[in-house]
């Protein structure tokens, strides 16, 4: 009687500790879930302390961000002249929509999640320096991805080469006949190129063409470098086409980047 | 000993896995989970009070979840799982080098099967199986050396403190 008893108080609790475990899964691995109040100041705690952990190293990299400031610093001086111009047609023209009217803030990246399924990458700045989710997040090669999950001192950048179902970019093509719209909808692993898929079979496409963000949708501004049509498929029907884009960014060596904060 | 294994694995993942790209110039075949092969290693240490390492194995998946993948309680149901997986295991295995090896190799592959399914019924991302072997294959390598080395260094200890 009492071992009876005991089996059923341990298939109870089992029962309840498998409907609490999907509960907690479902709860987080939801796309849309918010950090909580508690969760952001866990979050910025444990990045204090990988700040701290990552430190020593962190200095492998002085020389190549050397590099990229000098880099900066070059482009700036070259384009002053150009900026001046696009500041005064901006006016005349009332684009609020070009790069140049976004304030940015430099960030390094603390933490690279590596799993296949998450590509995401966890920056040192968060909405203490006036970040906030699905700002933009560029480097010298172009876009990388958006940001998600703000934390006061941290943010979580979601790559585009992150294979998740709500992942989508709107991308224009340049093509010898203009350009041409399309979705930037995943990523090949195994050829290191991103993919845009179900492309009008018409469009004259080029191996070389250059896909840069379109602006279409609001989320990513118009004219960020991605990179160039690398491969090119034709569906079984001949209707549509898929591309594969090379970019120069390597998307496993990011170390630096540059978040777009809005229009300043 | 087995505290600071763990814990020293749990800060190898961050600086190996932003680090490895660096070094070796995109090894992308080189996926430490350092802090999932370290919790099977040692389990012998544990072994006669398994509540106090599947309260600790929850806790590490717990602080995994907070530093590496923002998916909170995701790492640590699923290496609370694997540790129970370990115990068998173990109850079934005399745990030498070799089987050693067997042991992280099936660990690693059940932690990405689960993870694979996890993803595939919550959908969250398109789940295939060339996907899935490729993660598998990639993770292997670093990992099996890693847990052997931590193997051989638990090994020479003074004699209390060994493994078996």
């Amino acid at each position: 009687m009492y071992q009876k008893k005991r089996k059923k108080k341990k298939i109870i609790i089992t029962c309840i500790v498998i409907f609490v475990s999907f509960f907690l899964l479902f709860y987080s691995l939801s796309s849309t879930r918010k950090l909580s109040v508690v969760e952001s100041f866990l979050k910025d705690a444990a990045v204090s302390i990988q700040k701290i952990v990552m430190m020593p190293f962190t200095s492998l990299n002085a020389e190549k961000d050397e590099d990229a400031t000098e880099s900066y610093v070059i482009q700036k001086n070259i384009n002053v002249h150009l900026e001046e111009e696009i500041e005064q047609l901006r006016k005349a023209l009332d684009l609020n929509q070009t790069l140049t009217g976004y304030e940015v803030v430099n960030a390094t990246v603390i933490n690279r999640n590596r799993s296949y399924w998450y590509q995401t990458l966890t920056i040192d700045k968060g909405k203490k320096a006036g970040l906030a989710d699905n700002m933009v997040v560029i480097t010298k090669d172009g876009l990388i991805g958006k940001l998600q999950k703000v934390t006061n001192y941290s943010s979580e950048v979601k790559l585009i080469t992150a294979n998740d179902i709500n992942n989508k970019v709107s991308v224009s093509i340049a093509t010898t006949d203009g350009e041409t719209d399309a979705i930037l909808s995943g990523y090949n692993q195994e050829e290191g190129l991103v993919e845009i898929s179900s492309v009008d079979s018409q469009v004259p496409i080029q191996v070389g063409d250059v896909v840069t963000t379109s602006g279409l949708g609001g989320m990513f501004p118009r004219g960020i470098y991605i990179g160039t049509v690398e491969k090119i498929e034709s569906d079984k029907y001949g209707l549509s086409k898929t591309l594969g884009v090379k970019t120069t960014q390597n998307f496993n060596n990011i170390h630096y980047v540059t978040v777009l904060k809005g229009a300043s | 000993m087995a505290y600071a294994i763990v814990i020293i694995s749990l800060f190898l993942d961050g600086i190996l896995s932003n680090f490895i790209p660096y070094m070796l110039n995109d090894s992308s075949w080189l996926i430490p989970m350092f802090t999932l092969t370290s919790i099977g290693i040692v389990y012998p240490f544990f072994q006669k009070e398994p509540r106090k390492y599947y309260v600790f194995v929850f806790i590490i998946g717990f602080l995994y979840d907070l530093f590496y993948t923002n998916l909170l309680f995701t790492n640590a149901i699923l290496f609370l799982l694997s540790a129970f997986l370990i115990a068998f295991l173990h109850r079934k295995l005399r745990v030498q080098w070799f089987s050693n090896i067997l042991l992280i190799m099936l660990q690693l592959t059940t932690y990405q099967l689960l993870y694979a399914f996890l993803l595939f019924i919550f959908n969250v991302v398109p789940i295939t199986w060339e996907a899935i072997g490729y993660i598998i294959t990639h993770t292997l390598l670093i990992n099996v050396i890693y847990g052997e080395i931590l193997y051989f260094l638990c090994y020479f200890l003074p004699k209390k403190r060994r493994l078996n």
